[in-house]
């Protein structure tokens, strides 16, 4: 009986790990066949569609605006998350729950409603298209990222470290830097690279904000598929992939994937 | 000269009051233990010398300067937290270097005076080690290196051997304290374990409730408690209640609540026929002879109820009457072998061994406030709200349960 339930339960995590790694695995494949359209088995192997899809000139263009603003917005937020975090944690004020409450709110509001109000916002402001409106608009949901890894950081360190620095002469400030900021560096470091992947991959609030001078890769790559379903596409989708994989295993190198969770 | 004083020092978190108008003075290069049940304000008396808890009310002051509105970061106070605290990201020597780079002393200068610190505390050698690949002992001694280092001018120690095992507890005690002596400095070590605060201090302040219930030496503390309080918290003592029944030259006859037997103790001012008292005996002082043998002229006398082989000593519990019994504490052997449960036997204390206490309700406003020390003490105590029950003064206590022809007390060391 014992037996039976856990053989049923382990053939279950199979299942759903086959159902969720199945389309990654299509993707791969398909992006190494020789044939002209996105087809699964591949036919033959080739490379030449990881060739066609570096020298496509929009993938190019649009590789460059999204490096660029997740760049600026991991940051941005970088900065902004740990004093918000240093707030939360260390501090007591009045209205700290609010203020808590506003930093988390772009985990639970969709991204589709952030991206109208922004652009209802700046259409207000008349503020022109630029890539500044993209990093601010993924500044917005990336802090929260790092707001979080920190603070859990932040939580877990011995509050007593800070206080023994201060016994031993030195400022507040000088005890940030000395001994806050080098013990949380995992911390922010992991929430960094969490956000660049946010703002990365976002489509949705860039398709508001970016207009066609500053089309993100996502944008770039929706916009080709429109029209061309050749394995170019399987072959960026690789690489974006394998990009996603290797910096969410160093994050989980540097903190430990599970403490990224929303809910703990 | 005092290196830090007290004055009239309250602070409540919210409703709760966790310090209660405490006023003390510490001699320099003395050592004064805060011992207290956890929740006393001991800590927070601490942390408020430390800076990390501004008083509410009264005054702090190290070295003849009041240091309520000094940070933490410009009074020059070491410290030694409970958990050691040492920064995980440094090597020992960094740790050790911490305050003195702080203070931006020269390298040349820093470097020696860390190897001489880490060779005070037995490390020498350690200096590159990160603080994980160190024992709990040998991290004990990287903090205190640390604060010693700066020389500081009041090293401060949060419960910092609570953590270790009661073999190198006990060594670290030792150490600590001729650390201590050797560099004289001013130290207040926070405990609640009475035994340690006993063993190692010149000065024991004991707390309760966020209030200083007593301030003295060991042998003060133990042999004269000022309260209930200090009588139960530290060490084991005996209760019993009664009421005088007659006066008889310096001694006044008392006969014990739920017996019919009578005991005479030191006479008070005011005691007179129809008077309750309470009374108080460590159990050291309470000897036992058997019932029909030649000390059989015991003016008490009891049934062994419970004995309990201790190793170098037997405690026995004897029931004199309903509702009244004492816990006497035998060296083993010494009473020729022992007595078993049901055993009858005699009980004699000395009336110097016992210790009045004030009758409860007590009403003990002024307790707390004004209970300065100068380092030999003994006088504010006179006026202390409870009169010391004869003792004879200078000398004679009783201790360490070993019984020479008379009862021959010496507890805890002379104050320096």
């Amino acid at each position: 009986m014992r037996t039976g339930s856990l053989r049923l339960g382990s053939i279950a995590t199979w299942a759903v790990l086959v159902f969720l790694l199945a389309p990654l695995v299509v993707i791969v494949a398909a992006s190494v066949g020789a044939g002209g359209y996105l087809t699964f088995p591949p036919q033959g192997f080739s490379l030449k569609w990881y060739a066609k899809a570096v020298t496509t000139e929009g993938f190019v263009r649009g590789f460059r605006v999204s490096f660029l603003v997740g760049l600026a917005a991991a940051a941005g937020a970088a900065v902004l998350g740990v004093g918000a975090a240093v707030a939360i944690t260390r501090h007591r004020f009045p209205g700290k729950a609010a203020v808590e409450g506003v930093l988390l709110a772009p985990l639970v509001v969709p991204h589709i409603v952030t991206g109208i109000a922004l652009l209802g916002l700046f259409t207000t402001l008349r503020a022109p298209y630029s890539l500044w409106r993209l990093i601010l608009a993924h500044l917005i949901i990336t802090v929260p990222y790092v707001v979080r890894t920190v603070a859990a950081g932040l939580h877990d360190q011995d509050p007593s470290l800070e206080e023994a620095s201060l016994n031993l002469g030195r400022t507040h400030l000088q005890t940030f830097l000395h001994v806050t900021l080098p013990l949380i560096l995992p911390c922010l470091l992991a929430g960094s690279i969490f956000a660049f992947i946010i703002s990365f991959e976002n489509y949705i609030i860039s398709v508001f904000l970016a207009g066609p001078s500053y089309a993100t890769l996502p944008m770039e790559l929706y916009g080709y598929m429109q029209y061309i379903t050749d394995p170019a596409l399987a072959a960026l989708s690789t690489m974006l992939l394998a990009i996603t994989v290797g910096l969410m295993l160093a994050l989980d190198r540097l903190f430990g994937i599970d403490r990224l969770t929303l809910f703990r | 000269m005092y290196d830090v004083r007290l004055d009239g020092v309250s602070k409540a978190f919210g409703e709760v009051e966790a310090v209660r108008n405490v006023s003390l003075a510490v001699d320099a290069g003395n050592f004064l233990s805060l011992l207290g049940p956890s929740g006393c304000g001991k800590t927070t008396l601490l942390r408020m010398l430390a800076g990390f808890v501004r008083p509410g009310r009264g005054e702090v002051y190290i070295r003849n300067q009041m240091v309520n509105d000094v940070p933490p970061f410009r009074r020059n106070v070491g410290m030694v937290f409970q958990n050691y605290a040492l920064f995980p990201h440094l090597t020992v020597a960094e740790n050790v270097g911490y305050g003195l780079v702080a203070r931006k002393i020269s390298r040349p200068e820093r470097e020696r005076r860390v190897e001489e610190a880490l060779a005070l505390v037995h490390l020498t050698n350690f200096d590159g080690r990160y603080p994980r690949q160190l024992s709990g002992g040998q991290q004990q001694r990287v903090a205190l290196a640390r604060a010693i280092v700066i020389r500081p001018a009041v090293l401060l120690l949060d419960e910092p051997l609570g953590s270790l095992d009661r073999k190198l507890r006990e060594r670290m005690q030792v150490e600590v304290r001729q650390l201590q002596r050797t560099l004289g400095i001013t130290t207040i070590f926070v405990t609640h374990d009475q035994e340690e605060a006993l063993s190692m201090s010149d000065l024991v302040g004991v707390m309760n409730g966020g209030r200083l219930e007593q301030l003295g030496t060991p042998a003060e503390i133990y042999e004269r408690p000022a309260t209930t309080f200090v009588a139960d918290f530290v060490g084991t003592s005996n209760r019993l209640d009664g009421t005088v029944v007659g006066l008889d030259g310096e001694e006044s006859l008392v006969r014990v609540a739920g017996t019919r037997q009578h005991l005479r103790i030191p006479q008070r001012t005011g005691d007179a026929p129809g008077v309750p008292v309470s009374i108080m005996v460590r159990p050291e002082y309470v000897e036992l002879t058997a019932r029909g043998g030649p000390g059989d002229d015991a003016p008490l006398f009891g049934e062994v109820r419970f004995s309990a082989y201790l190793g170098a000593s037997v405690r026995y519990e004897v029931e004199l009457g309903e509702g009244a019994s004492l816990v006497s504490l035998r060296p083993r052997g010494i009473d020729g072998g022992g007595y078993a449960r049901g055993d009858r036997v005699g009980v004699r204390i000395a009336p110097e061994c016992f210790y009045r206490l004030a009758g409860e309700p007590r009403n003990r406003a002024g307790a707390a406030a004004g209970v300065e020390s100068d380092g030999a003490i003994p006088d504010s105590f006179a006026n202390g709200p409870v009169g010391e029950a004869g003792s004879d003064e200078g000398g004679s206590g009783v201790g360490e349960s070993r019984r020479s022809g008379g009862l021959v007390p010496r507890i805890g060391d002379e104050p320096a």
